[in-house]
């Protein structure tokens, strides 16, 4: 986009009500992070942790309603 | 094996069984970890999920050094890409609920924050506690990814 179209389009921006611009804002934001999640550099490879348990305990809260206590679901 | 190459995420259990050495899944869910990366896949976890991993292990019944589980938690950090919780996501947590699918707000906002970063994958081995949202995600079971010896 050149130079003079950024203008006016942040001149247009100017005139559009707070609620518009929350709406194009969250749009916006929308857009930069579904790009970065696209094209994101990798992260270094770094080694997995290895946590030592002599014996796996078979009552470890492994679905969310046990690890919240929430059984009223 | 289901490898996509699209980002994926990975549900809290996934973390457990791949840390713990002691798990029945240890050795299989860091194989299905490496194997996505192997084809770089971009591994996403989210700041709930490493919240979760640690309100899982921090049981005094099991005994593990706290400063264990906050440097498995700092390497997790290191190693995959982590969603932020942004407004975004509440933003989604909201209109999902709002939809009546789900009553499970912390299931639902797992998939919020990958909604929030526009991930389409989840690896979980609880596959039943995203289906209310399997018209918007692609639920991996993790125990179809096993490969038997």
């Amino acid at each position: 986009m050149h130079t003079d179209e950024l203008i006016r389009v942040r001149q247009l921006l100017r005139h559009l009500s707070f609620q518009d611009k929350l709406y194009l804002l969250n749009d916006l934001t929308m857009q930069v992070i579904s790009e970065r999640t696209n094209n994101a550099v990798p992260p270094k490879r770094e080694p997995l942790p290895t946590i030592h348990l002599p014996q796996w305990p078979d009552n470890l809260a492994l679905r969310r309603e046990d690890l919240y206590n929430d059984h009223s679901r | 094996m289901t490898i996509v190459a699209e980002p994926i995420f990975l549900d809290t259990n996934i973390l457990v069984y791949a840390s713990v050495d002691s798990s029945p899944f240890y050795t299989s869910a860091r194989a299905q970890i490496d194997a996505y990366e192997d084809i770089n896949t971009p591994i996403w976890i989210s700041r709930q999920v490493i919240r979760e991993f640690l309100a899982t292990l921090v049981r005094p019944h099991l005994g593990i050094p706290i400063t264990t589980i906050t440097a498995a938690a700092r390497q997790f950090e290191v190693r995959f890409r982590v969603a932020e919780e942004s407004p975004l996501v509440t933003v989604q947590l909201l209109l999902l609920l709002e939809e009546g699918r789900s009553t499970q707000v912390h299931d639902t906002n797992s998939v919020a924050t990958m909604q929030s970063v526009g991930i389409q994958h989840i690896l979980t081995n609880n596959p039943d506690d995203f289906q209310a949202y399997a018209h918007l995600i692609t639920i991996i079971p993790f125990s179809s990814n096993i490969v038997q010896p």
